[in-house]
């Protein structure tokens, strides 16, 4: 087989089938949903025109473009609705959205809703924004665009996908995985370039912060080579992922990667973050994933088995 | 989908996962930009979240700022406070804003946003004095020698009632 076949042919590999993109879908979905009940609880602090930050000062620190809470409260005004009914109502529609793009009820105006819904969220919280924050609105563009809805979705009992365009499912699980290569290798490289993350004390910093802490790591003092181990298995699965996902030991690869994430959420207390870097995986790995532990590609017993 | 429409959607593809290779790790690449180009690629990648820096924790794990209040009464007497909320994900965000007082731009507007709602929560207190701390985090060798972890003061700021009236 030439190159350019045989890349093609890697690069296609296990990427027919809708049902990862499904789960891409309700998992992000489901952290769109969770970050709004926790704003909702939050809101007047983090996100009221006179709140902790208040918009006039936090707004004018990004481009008039973005889309801004401001906005929002700007174009409901004339209805008679304050600033702070305007975050009420935007983060009900948000949190609407996002329940309608995890059950795939009308998918793509969902995900438009869902995503349109978010950016004034982020971009005027930009402040209390962390790396969710950019991962989710990755995610949320692709709901947008990829066809996230032709599987476990109310729109495919409904019937709505029956005519539809297979091609764009594996060319949409092509971009997740070339995504999630840059997002591991530019992880990688920059940390390789840090010493803390060789001797372990990246590991170390990160138990210790207050923000993180979910116990005390001083137990680890006594077993400072697992720090450092730990710091340096970070460092070599993020660096080495863009390449073996290529390879036979795509799975294996992909399963310490979710492993990683995981130990992320025990370890740091950031759930969310680590779930959609886990959906983030699954939408772009998870028929490899499946075949690997099943031995076949179909999902469910009751569908066609694909090629 | 049509030949035309397949070579569209590679080259769409193409152009956003290009850029963002282009802005994925630490380094700050906007600097060198001109702003002709800047501006547009800051907008989309405002939309589309292409313009990411991959740099969570690294190439350093950083270390983490608090601010601790201290409000004073017209009597003369003093209370503390923090900011603080009894959910994890909102104390992220709050500690992330804190960060953001590494940005010397940003300091003033911040220590000043925070004393406001300080004195707003505390409306029997005259003046408010914040304090900015970080956490000074020993390295692994020096815990062997003895060394602890300490909150150190980076900055005060002090705010009266009758400067926000």
């Amino acid at each position: 087989m030439r190159f350019p076949e045989r890349a093609r042919a890697i690069l296609s590999s296990d990427t027919a089938r809708a049902e990862p993109l499904a789960l891409f879908r309700i998992g992000l979905a489901a952290v769109a949903l969770l970050q709004a009940m926790v704003l909702w609880g939050y809101r007047d602090l983090l996100l009221g025109e006179y709140g902790l930050v208040p918009w006039i000062i936090s707004e004018p620190m990004t481009d008039p473009l973005f889309l801004k809470l401001s906005h929002v409260a700007a174009l409901l005004h004339p209805f008679g609705i304050g600033s702070d009914a305007s975050v009420s109502i935007l983060l009900l529609v948000h949190a609407a959205s996002a329940v309608a793009l995890m059950l795939g009820y009308r998918t793509r105006p969902a995900a438009i809703a869902t995503w349109l819904t978010y950016l004034p969220l982020k971009n005027t919280g930009f402040l209390f924004t962390y790396g969710l924050g950019s991962l989710l609105l990755i995610g949320l563009f692709y709901c947008v665009l990829m066809p996230v809805g032709r599987a476990w979705s109310m729109d495919e009992r409904a019937g709505r996908f029956r005519d539809a365009d297979p091609e764009w499912v594996p060319l949409s699980v092509i971009v997740l995985r070339i995504h999630l290569c840059i997002v591991y290798a530019a992880a990688g490289v920059s940390k390789a370039m840090g010493e803390q993350w060789w001797t372990g004390d990246a590991v170390w910093r990160a138990l210790s912060l207050p923000q993180f802490q979910q116990f005390d790591p001083a137990p680890f003092l006594g077993f400072t080579p697992v720090l450092q181990g730990a710091a340096v298995a970070s460092v070599l699965v993020q660096l080495f992922y863009p390449v073996l996902v290529w390879t036979r030991l795509r799975a294996l690869v992909v399963f310490f990667t979710e492993l990683l994430h995981f130990a992320i959420a025990a370890f740091l207390g950031l759930w969310l973050f680590s779930l959609v870097m886990i959906v983030f995986n699954a939408g772009a790995f998870g028929e490899s994933l499946w075949r690997a532990l099943f031995g076949r590609a179909r999902f469910l017993p009751r569908q066609a088995a694909s090629g | 989908m049509t030949p035309a429409a397949r070579k569209l959607a590679i080259g769409a593809a193409a152009i956003h996962l290009g850029i963002a290779a282009f802005f994925s790790t630490h380094w700050q690449v906007e600097q060198f930009l001109p702003a002709v180009v800047d501006r547009p690629l800051k907008l989309y990648g405002a939309y589309t979240g292409a313009q990411t820096h991959f740099n969570f924790f690294a190439p350093t794990v950083s270390t983490q700022a608090r601010a601790q209040f201290v409000l004073t009464r017209p009597d003369g007497s003093q209370a503390r406070d923090e900011l603080v909320t009894g959910n994890f994900e909102a104390n992220q965000r709050l500690a992330m804003m804190f960060t953001f007082y590494g940005v010397p731009e940003a300091r003033p507007f911040l220590a000043r946003a925070w004393a406001v709602h300080m004195l707003n929560r505390h409306p029997d207190a005259e003046s408010v004095e914040v304090r900015v701390e970080v956490l000074d985090i020993p390295t692994l060798a020096e815990i062997k020698a003895g060394k602890g972890s300490r909150w150190v003061e980076i900055d005060r700021t002090r705010l009266a009632r009758r400067e926000i009236s």
